[in-house]
């Protein structure tokens, strides 16, 4: 049978001390005296390794460290203009604001729209996009939805073509479909800083 | 273990053993108080007990307070079935309580075994014996690490070796406090005081257990294991289909003269 957790002591530190069981007393001393130990063991992998041996090694760790002395001056690194270029090229693409940008593309394209591909390009804060829809109304339409975003500056569409090599059968029965395939560019606005 | 004061409260005596050593308990007899028949026995206890904690011998020690049963309110709780939080169990024994002994429960200190699940013990203490055990240690600077029931406390002594084959029961001046169990722990808890002719003849116990099985709706116990303050002349044997054994059998303090209250101080003592 478990045991029964009644005791109307009143908790505190004191008490959780003194009704240890020596087991468990034993087992919390030796934990503290692994952490002794670990931070000991620490503090002696830290200190810089001397030639002086035993007889050095006192002094630097009496030495206190100094606290409104002189600053060492940064180390000053030498960037060209092509690292520099590659540099802020990565941050570009880590800072894209692709939450905003998918929130604003799956706001603006309905249905009929069938998005294929988006390609960012963070240098000049545009995206490429291909889709497809089945008539030239609805792409026009969706060109007119994407300018209508808040987020979005210019929209330009690129390139359009009927994709007669995609014929697809008509669900409906009727005569099969030839997607009309189009290419735009999207320019979304800079966050203000 | 070093330096602890094991001390023994019941309505009629306060018993203060002091026991020390880590591999080999040694037991000393601090006090073992009466109080007059007529006094309150909450102002006694406080008066007796502050008296006895001045005493040179007890500085620095631990107190483990075991209480009698008497002192004590318990009763089993049955979990609502859409319990949620602990807060849920708590308002259920508060109610139990109510419903029990009709009083509020706001002058008593509720502590609990709780369960979700399964039915679980409550015990209630009054909040002014509380509040004068807590005075009276503060006073003395001394740390109370353990006041409970004396069914709780030996129930946690002998837990392992407790069964649902079994009955348990704690004796304490001709009280018997008793347990039916489950496998999941405690199903049922009776407290009978025992008459004269039942405590002379060991039969009569039987006879007693029947009828509590019968008012708890559950098969008779063919076993019963006992501990506390137990007759001298009971024999640990089977008897009329109920066999008796005895958890305590060896004394934790044989140097010890015998004594209902000096049972009660040792309850649980390895």
């Amino acid at each position: 049978m478990r045991t029964l957790q009644i005791d109307f002591a009143p908790r505190g530190v004191k008490r959780m001390l003194y009704s240890a069981r020596p087991l468990t007393a034993a087992m919390a001393l030796a934990g503290l005296l692994l952490c002794v130990c670990g931070l000991l063991t620490m503090a002696w992998l830290g200190q810089p390794a001397t030639d002086g041996g035993a007889a050095e090694t006192p002094m630097v760790v009496a030495k206190p460290l100094p606290t409104d002395g002189p600053k060492v001056a940064a180390q000053k690194v030498s960037v060209s203009a092509e690292q520099a270029e590659a540099i802020n090229a990565t941050i570009r693409r880590l800072n894209l604001p692709w939450s905003a940008l998918l929130d604003a593309m799956e706001k603006a394209t309905p249905a009929s729209v069938a998005l294929i591909s988006l390609e960012p390009d963070a240098k000049r804060n545009v995206v490429k996009g291909v889709a497809e829809t089945r008539t030239p109304e609805q792409m026009a339409s969706y060109i007119g939805r994407l300018k209508q975003q808040p987020f979005f500056g210019h929209v330009v569409l690129t390139h359009h073509e009927a994709a007669s090599d995609e014929v697809r059968p008509n669900a409906k029965g009727g005569e099969p479909i030839k997607p009309l395939r189009f290419e735009f560019e999207v320019q979304w606005r800079e966050a203000a800083p | 273990m070093s330096n602890v004061l094991r001390i023994g409260l019941s309505r009629r005596a306060v018993t203060v053993v002091r026991t020390s050593g880590w591999l080999r308990t040694r037991t000393e007899l601090i006090a073992d108080h009466h109080f007059p028949a007529h006094a309150d026995p909450l102002d006694q206890l406080t008066t007796e007990l502050g008296g006895v904690l001045a005493d040179p011998r007890c500085a620095g020690a631990r107190l483990r307070i075991v209480l009698a049963d008497e002192w004590m309110r318990s009763w089993l709780v049955t979990p609502p079935q859409n319990v949620l939080r602990l807060e849920d169990c708590v308002v259920a024994a508060q109610a139990r309580f109510q419903a029990l002994f009709g009083e509020a429960v706001a002058e008593w200190q509720m502590q609990a075994d709780w369960d979700c699940v399964h039915p679980f013990l409550v015990c209630a203490v009054q909040q002014r014996l509380l509040q004068g055990l807590q005075d009276v240690a503060r006073l003395h600077k001394q740390v109370l690490v353990e006041v409970a029931p004396q069914f709780v406390v030996a129930w946690n002594r002998w837990s392992a070796q407790l069964g649902a084959d079994a009955w348990f029961g704690v004796m304490h001046e001709g009280a018997l406090t008793i347990g039916a169990l489950a496998p999941h722990g405690l199903r049922a808890l009776r407290e009978i005081q025992l008459s004269e002719p039942a405590i002379r003849d060991q039969r009569q116990l039987q006879l007693l257990l029947k009828r509590e099985a019968v008012r708890l709706n559950v098969a008779a116990p063919t076993a019963i294991r006992l501990c506390g303050e137990i007759p001298l002349h009971w024999v640990m044997q089977t008897i009329d289909g109920l066999a008796f054994s005895r958890l305590d059998r060896e004394r934790p303090a044989p140097n010890l003269p015998r004594s209902a209250g000096l049972s009660l101080a040792l309850t649980g003592l390895r």
